[in-house]
């Protein structure tokens, strides 16, 4: 007998008894049980994880709050960096502001930088000035004296920036806390100041004190000096953020060997000396390092917990992360959906291991707290290599750990860079009690004792060995300073073991 | 030989069992019959789930909610409600803010100090 009903039903009749049966339903309200226990397993253990994490950032850096830790403001009447001739560079970009120096804003029209001979063996950069004279009718001048001269004030803004070194704050404007507040707390959408051109004008302004200080001239070094410290690398510093740390260590490092050149020429008094011992004493460069990467610390973690809140509410949370590099293959594309899918939809578990893992990673970046800390940087790092390649192996498939790994710079051991500035600026603390022995007695004392009591209100001890100072021996026509440097074995200032600062002192005129 | 080995007792004459044994034997008969009704009805709804699945069902859904209740809470929840109220973070933000610190420690550190740190 030949039933009535189409084929097509009766497939589909019988397909559905296959699915439909009890045996299926089992095998799915199974399935269910089982993803209904990974969440919560997920959820569980993660929370932990998160919880642990939160708790170490909190003990480490004090608050989990990223504006209570930005930089509150200073006073305009109190801050250098807003005296009339900056404040003339600052303009709007966008929602953020840019500090736009002119060009060549330091040096008169038409004027040729001299060729600097590079630093070597701790000895400073300096100033050729025979390559620079070269060629020029100099008219019997000394060519120090005649680029100083063509220099002159920095086309009028160094006596107008002079005038306002009596301020005790040099910090850039807007103030990190009232902008992070502005921005509604949202750390990447605060405006936050960018210099252009700083490098040249850091430069330019160093070219004025290396000038000054060959040619002998006492006031414009002094005052010079102070500006080169302050316009600039003071100003980095005063907002907590990983862009302005980095930004302060580099232009430092350009104002220190500008710095260590102009030592080494008598053109000081004693009051220029101590106030520049009171201004390079200000900062602690390793001091500064933490602080940004604190912050980036606190917003990373500040992020992650913004994305685990949102993800649900939309796609926005998730839609700016490439989860997966596009190499033109057909599923990479796919892949990037999925995870997007996953995050929105999965545990929030993942989330929150995503979260302590940046956390903990940051964290142990940052090491504990402590002077000689930083020493460790190398070991942590190799560390956490180690702990890549045997825990996080398959990092792109791992949803505990994609969102975070993203987020983590890679920026290698930045507390090396900060100890080796903070060792040179304590370096030139101690040049300049030294420098003030020798115009007193006619030479440099046999040891740092001697000059103890002028260096009692700095800290001036070796980085790497926070109860004594660098290690100091006299040269031929000056000194070395020494720093055990991160492997903190005293190898008696030998190239490429130690951190070396070298004084060598030129009282020919040029 | 074929002995029939129950034909004593059906020789033996049929006596009625006396009253009260039958009235205490019924009462005590009724008292184990009460309970396990009561009982049956409640497994009557296990009965439905396959016998090979109730154990690890059971389990399953056990551990689930041991995991649920003690999930701790890793951040106060005012902290989480203050975070969710951010202005749009956008993981790009935070990608770019990477990105920006990675390309700037690579121009403004010497190589020297270009550490071990991993790409992650």
């Amino acid at each position: 007998m030949v039933s009535s009903r189409p084929y097509s039903v009766r497939i589909a009749r019988w397909l559905a008894r296959l699915v439909c049966n009890r045996r299926t339903g089992w095998t799915l309200f199974c399935l269910a049980s089982l993803i209904t226990l990974y969440y919560q397993w997920e959820n569980w253990r993660s929370a932990r994880e998160l919880k642990t994490a939160h708790q170490r950032l909190v003990e480490r850096i004090g608050t989990d709050d990223w504006v209570a830790f930005a930089t509150p403001g200073v006073p305009d009447e109190q801050n250098f960096f807003a005296l009339p001739v900056v404040e003339q560079w600052l303009h709007p970009n966008g929602e953020g502001l840019k500090y736009t120096i002119p060009e060549n804003a330091f040096l008169p029209p038409g004027f040729i930088k001299p060729p600097i001979i590079e630093a070597k063996a701790g000895v400073a950069s300096q100033v050729d000035f025979t390559a620079w004279a070269a060629g020029r009718d100099l008219k019997g001048e000394a060519p120090a004296v005649a680029m100083n001269r063509e220099l002159g004030d920095g086309n009028g803004l160094l006596p107008q920036l002079a005038a306002g070194l009596s301020r005790p704050f040099s910090a850039w404007k807007p103030v990190q806390r009232e902008a992070y507040r502005k921005a509604g707390a949202n750390p990447y959408e605060a405006a936050a100041p960018n210099v252009g051109n700083v490098n040249t004008a850091v430069r330019d302004l160093a070219l004025h004190l290396r000038a000054a200080a060959a040619a002998g001239d006492v006031e414009k070094t002094r005052s010079t000096a102070l500006i080169l410290l302050r316009l600039f690398p003071e100003s980095a510093t005063s907002h907590s953020w990983l862009v302005g740390s980095l930004f302060s260590t580099a232009v430092h490092g350009m104002a220190f060997e500008a710095l260590q050149d102009a030592l080494g020429r008598p053109s000081w008094n004693e009051e220029g000396l101590r106030m520049l011992q009171l201004q390079l004493g200000k900062i602690d460069d390793l001091d500064v390092m933490e602080r940004g990467m604190s912050m980036d610390a606190l917003t990373g973690f500040g992020g992650g917990i913004y994305i685990r809140e949102t993800c649900r509410k939309g796609w926005s949370a998730t839609e700016g992360l490439r989860f997966s590099a596009d190499d033109g293959s057909w599923y990479k594309p796919t892949e990037g959906i999925l995870t997007r899918l996953g995050y929105v939809y999965g545990p929030t578990g993942w989330h929150d291991a995503n979260i302590a893992f940046f956390v903990e990673t940051y964290l142990d970046m940052l090491g504990p707290k402590g002077e000689s800390a930083w020493m460790d940087g190398r070991a942590r790092g190799e560390a956490l290599k180690k702990r890549r390649d045997e825990e996080y192996r398959h990092l792109d498939w791992n949803m505990r750990r994609k969102i975070g790994a993203l987020a983590l710079p890679n920026v290698g051991n930045l507390f090396n860079a900060a100890a080796e500035a903070l060792f040179r600026r304590r370096c030139l603390i101690i040049a300049c009690a030294l420098e003030r022995h020798r115009m007193k007695h006619g030479v440099f004392p046999p040891s740092l004792a001697a000059v103890k009591d002028d260096l009692k209100p700095f800290p001036v001890n070796d980085p790497a060995r926070p109860t004594q100072m660098p290690g100091y021996r006299l040269e031929k026509d000056g000194y070395l300073l020494w720093s055990l440097g991160p492997d903190a074995k005293d190898d008696g200032g030998a190239k490429d073991k130690d951190f070396l600062w070298r004084m060598k002192l030129n009282t020919e005129q040029q | 030989m074929n002995i029939d080995i129950e034909s004593t007792l059906r020789a033996q004459r049929w006596r009625d069992p006396p009253p009260e044994f039958l009235e205490r034997v019924l009462d005590r008969a009724l008292q184990n019959v009460a309970a396990p009704a009561r009982t049956s009805r409640l497994l009557a709804l296990f009965a439905f789930i396959p016998r090979p699945l109730r154990l690890p069902l059971a389990a399953c859904w056990l551990l689930a909610f041991f995991f649920r209740v003690t999930t701790p809470e890793a951040i106060p929840q005012s902290t989480l409600e203050s975070y969710a109220k951010l202005p749009p973070m956008t993981p790009a933000q935070l990608l770019a803010n990477r990105q920006q610190i990675e390309r700037l420690a690579d121009e403004l550190l010497q190589p020297q100090h270009h550490g071990v740190i991993p790409p992650l």
